[in-house]
């Protein structure tokens, strides 16, 4: 693994309002055409770019079945970005697509073949298209078995599905967490009510997470319960669906959005209107989900161990100050961020619980409001995310602004079924 | 010139005769398990059938409240192993309760948990691996 051939930075970043196209007025009866058009000119003037000034763009949309009836969807997007005749791929890598979007862009600039690229991403996943009609009219609702449908599809056929049960064993990686670290199914639920707490307060601070409009003490509240640890440990409002996973400790993948990253080579990027941010480290990682009891899991050490060293980052617990980790479940913060080092081993866990991981706190992860609070919109993901970490190291993040703006960031994203993602962001 | 024959099929083959069977590396050595033609360890592909040995440690578990997708609908606990042969994988934990996993995981963190590979019919037609833990486990 080598170094980037030139340095890239990020010159613009831009995504929707999260929520869904049925329901909330501000996004209410667009498409994904539409949803990736409000991305990409929001990127585009946050950069002060034009579209006729980027030379190619990477098209991510997570499929099949709950989305769109489109396949390999980038050319359809062409003109609704202004990027008509352009170069573009199409890809599709779960919920980590926008990160290996970036990555992608990242090494064609890299690589001197362009000088500005933009990856996008979308997918509106809480009703589904008529084959054949016209595309805002989607009155069908997605039922779990359209979801577990699309999701079992990026299984290896043969092996991983019967293996793993089909649902990918992610969950695995968080048991596997609770054996090495003594943790009992009660100090499981601690932690990620801790998380929970934490992430509402950053999604109700986030204008764009349509679907966090209340505090958590007003949900157990409403259902009639005298605590939040009382309504999210309660069966029937928080139920158990699988070992140390509840419903609500899922990420909400019944929602809808886009995002835009456009990239640049650093020697270009002063021209345009932010402060860049270098892209100092990026990389990706496949295979079977078969290893998610090996900890740190293989695919992560690699990948973590490939970008600081690309980034020259030597110790990340001190130098890494703002880290994204893609909570679906919030039971795999905890091994994923002692993977990225960004805490100590057996220290994320107590930190989730005691709120440090909040915007305010010592060591804050997904200002957004993560993948519950904010919603889990599938391929937009990575992107979203990126998007904040660069906000929040302009200043940009308002109220749940970090107080220390971050000079370096990490963004891990993880797909079904497997890709994994992450960057490293400086402060040039 | 390279040829890759029909691998899965044989596989079930095999399992439905009741072994359990990987493909080692004649070149480093190392068993691929579930069987695939070349070595993800030294990217050889001279490749053999050989039995597994059946045994190993179970590292991981979880809860498939929904099943084995496609395959059946019962919940089942499916558990994470690493094989004597150095190789992981995962499969249905036949004699684990639901009830069972605090005492289960409590098990894993005092010392090894041992387990035993065999194979059940799963779905209607073919069967697959599956593996039973050895040390008595807590109501």
């Amino acid at each position: 693994m080598g170094k980037l051939a030139r340095s890239v930075s990020i010159i613009g970043v831009g995504y929707t309002p999260i929520g869904k196209v049925n329901q909330h007025p501000e996004i209410k009866d667009l498409t994904e055409s539409e949803l990736v058009s409000w991305a990409a000119q929001e990127a585009m003037e946050d950069a002060g770019i034009k579209a006729k000034d980027i030379d190619a763009y990477l098209a991510g949309m997570s499929g099949p079945f709950q989305s769109a009836n489109m396949k390999g969807p980038g050319p359809s997007f062409a003109d609704w970005i202004g990027m008509k005749n352009k170069p573009c791929i199409s890809h599709d890598e779960g919920c980590a697509t926008t990160g290996v979007g970036l990555d992608i862009a990242v090494e064609q600039v890299a690589s001197g073949k362009y000088d500005t690229v933009i990856s996008i991403g979308v997918n509106i996943n809480s009703c589904k298209a008529k084959v054949g009609g016209l595309p805002f009219e989607r009155n069908e609702k997605v039922s779990l078995s359209d979801i577990w449908d699309g999701v079992y599809c990026a299984f290896d056929p043969a092996y991983e599905k019967p293996m793993t049960g089909g649902n990918g064993g992610v969950e695995a990686l968080a048991v596997k967490y609770m054996v090495d670290n003594n943790m009992t199914f009660k100090d499981m639920d601690d932690a990620c009510i801790g998380w929970m707490k934490s992430e509402n307060r950053a999604g109700l601070l986030n204008p764009k997470a349509l679907m966090c409009q209340t505090t958590l003490e007003e949900d157990a509240k409403a259902h009639g319960c005298a605590s939040v640890e009382e309504y999210l440990t309660n069966p029937k409002y928080n139920p158990n669906v699988g070992s140390v996973v509840r419903s609500l400790f899922l990420g909400d993948v019944n929602v809808d959005g886009a995002s835009a990253i456009i990239v640049c080579a650093s020697d270009k990027a002063d021209q345009y209107l932010k402060k860049p941010i270098e892209v100092a480290g990026c990389g990706y990682a496949s295979g079977m989900g078969d290893d998610y009891c090996v900890a740190p899991n293989p695919m992560d050490e690699r990948l973590f161990k490939e970008i600081y060293a690309m980034a020259d980052v030597k110790d990340p617990y001190a130098e890494v100050q703002y880290l994204s980790v893609h909570d679906c479940p919030s039971n795999t913060v905890m091994p994923v961020s002692e993977a990225a080092g960004y805490f100590h081993k057996g220290e994320a866990w107590t930190a989730m619980r005691d709120g440090r991981t909040a915007f305010d706190g010592d060591k804050p992860i997904n200002t957004t409001g993560g993948k519950r609070q904010l919603g889990h919109p599938r391929s937009p993901s990575f992107g979203i995310e990126v998007a904040e970490a660069v906000q929040q190291m302009r200043g940009e993040c308002g109220e749940r602004q970090i107080k220390n703006p971050p000079k370096c960031s990490v963004i891990w994203g993880g797909g079904t079924a497997w890709s994994h993602a992450a960057v490293v962001l400086k402060t040039k | 010139m390279a040829k890759v024959e029909p691998i899965i099929k044989k596989w079930v083959e095999y399992m439905d005769a009741g072994k359990i069977m990987g493909l080692k590396c004649k070149t480093c050595g190392q068993v691929q398990f579930p069987p695939v033609p070349v070595c993800n360890e030294c990217s050889g592909t001279d490749m053999e059938w050989v039995e597994m040995s059946g045994n190993g440690v179970l590292q991981s578990f979880l809860f498939s409240i929904m099943g084995i997708y496609g395959y059946t609908n019962t919940p089942c606990v499916m558990g994470y192993v690493m094989l004597d042969e150095g190789k992981t994988c995962a499969g249905r934990l036949l004699n684990v309760t639901k009830s069972q996993q605090p005492a289960l995981l409590k098990m894993m963190q005092e010392g090894p948990v041992h387990v035993k590979m065999s194979t059940e019919l799963l779905g209607t037609d073919h069967k697959f691996f599956a593996f039973t833990v050895v040390e008595k486990i807590p109501e």
